[in-house]
């Protein structure tokens, strides 16, 4: 009897593990939805400020509490925790750290309806390489306060106090056209050095060559759209 | 937390210094942490000023190595435009409350009569050399360019309002 017990809850404790939709989930919905947490930049191997937050709908859009939401992603990507049920207000929240190859990051959260179809949706996050992290560090002390038009208790933005708005650095649609020269020379000698806006100062000399050359590769890191290359360029098509 | 001493007797006027001690306001309108109002007396803030004074001082320059009384008019005109202008320190300072409106650096509204003309010579020479880390970039800039902006400066000396100070 007792080993019959034994062999029940060993049983029990195995089946724990298999993760797919049956277990655990108590319902379902139509549809999951990403709430927050998409589009943050880390360094490569460490964990997103902020956690990903996703919810599960039924078909009025409603939130369902008790769906069961499971993470995946490639490459070393540890979720905490990796699946697990959505709450009361249907929202599943897990923290995010990235592998340890810096670029892009495309992590999928999942749920399955009630037939056992399955409900994705998909978070992209970037991981920074060694320059593109000391990028992102001199652009906390130097341009956020500016380019950044979010304030927090410790750093009011000055961006709107500008008379043109500088671009965010993940304004890829803004910034992807522009050569890492002249992005170069604007950063050094200012706006008016290129026609741009004067009240973008010269950061040569605060800034070194190679502090610049971090700069540029993190803005490259967290363009959206992505910076990529443009292709061949033909001077005569 | 608050700004850096180091050099503080290079920078500042005695007179503006025994007054903030004694009513501090705030000089930067982004900043959240004020400086506590200590109650000293006159006697304390004049102890206080003296040292600071003294001790704190850079060997860099000598803070009387300007006299801002020989500015002209005409160094200020230019300065001004080079204020607004080329360097357009407005993005970042607020020198003429009801048009600028930066406000990353400190108000200027009165920095004739906080810093002397020494000092923001140098400062805008290359503020790093004098604190280094500091949101004021190394503007490199030359001569002329920074003595006409320190007359420009040393013209701005609108006493606060009544009970703007907290």
């Amino acid at each position: 009897m007792k080993r019959a017990l034994a062999a029940l809850v060993l049983f029990a404790a195995g089946c724990r593990r298999v993760p797919p939709a049956g277990p655990g989930a108590s319902a379902f919905g139509v549809a999951i939805v990403d709430v927050s947490g998409e589009k943050q930049a880390a360094s490569a191997g460490a964990t997103l400020d902020q956690p990903i937050v996703v919810q599960v709908n039924d078909a009025k859009g409603g939130p369902v509490a008790g769906a069961l939401v499971e993470f995946s992603a490639p490459g070393g990507v540890i979720f905490n925790p990796p699946s697990g049920l959505t709450g009361t207000d249907g929202q599943f929240t897990a923290a995010v750290r990235l592998g340890g190859m810096s670029g892009r990051y495309s992590l999928v959260a999942s749920s399955r309806d009630a037939a056992g179809k399955p409900l994705q949706v998909t978070f992209a996050e970037i991981a920074l390489d060694y320059q593109q992290t000391l990028g992102r560090e001199l652009n906390e002390k130097f341009c956020s306060r500016c380019h950044n038009s979010e304030s927090t208790a410790e750093r009011v933005s000055n961006h709107d106090n500008l008379s043109v708005p500088p671009h965010s650095f993940s304004d890829g649609a803004a910034l992807n056209p522009i050569s890492r020269a002249n992005l170069v020379a604007i950063i050094s000698h200012g706006g008016a050095a290129l026609a741009k806006s004067p009240e973008m100062p010269p950061y040569n000399p605060t800034l070194s060559t190679s502090d610049i050359d971090a700069l540029v590769a993190y803005i490259r890191a967290v363009a959206d759209p992505p910076y990529g290359p443009q292709g061949v360029f033909y001077a005569n098509p | 937390m608050a700004p850096d001493l180091t050099w503080e007797g290079s920078s500042v006027q005695r007179s503006w210094l025994v007054n903030f001690l004694k009513r501090p306001n705030t000089l930067r309108p982004a900043l959240i942490r004020r400086m506590p109002k200590f109650n000293v007396t006159d006697g304390e803030a004049n102890v206080l000023a003296d040292y600071i004074m003294a001790v704190y001082q850079t060997s860099a320059f000598d803070r009387e190595e300007i006299d801002a009384l020989k500015f002209s008019t005409a160094d200020a005109a230019h300065g001004k435009d080079l204020y607004y202008g080329k360097y357009a320190c407005n993005s970042c300072h607020i020198l003429d409350p009801s048009k600028d409106k930066g406000y990353l650096g400190p108000t200027l509204t009165q920095v004739g009569l906080r810093l002397n003309a020494a000092w923001i010579l140098h400062w805008l020479k290359n503020a790093q050399a004098l604190r280094p880390g500091t949101l004021e970039l190394n503007w490199n800039m030359n001569d002329d360019d920074a003595r006409a902006i320190t007359a420009f400066l040393m013209q701005q000396k609108t006493a606060p309002k009544q009970g703007a100070s907290k």
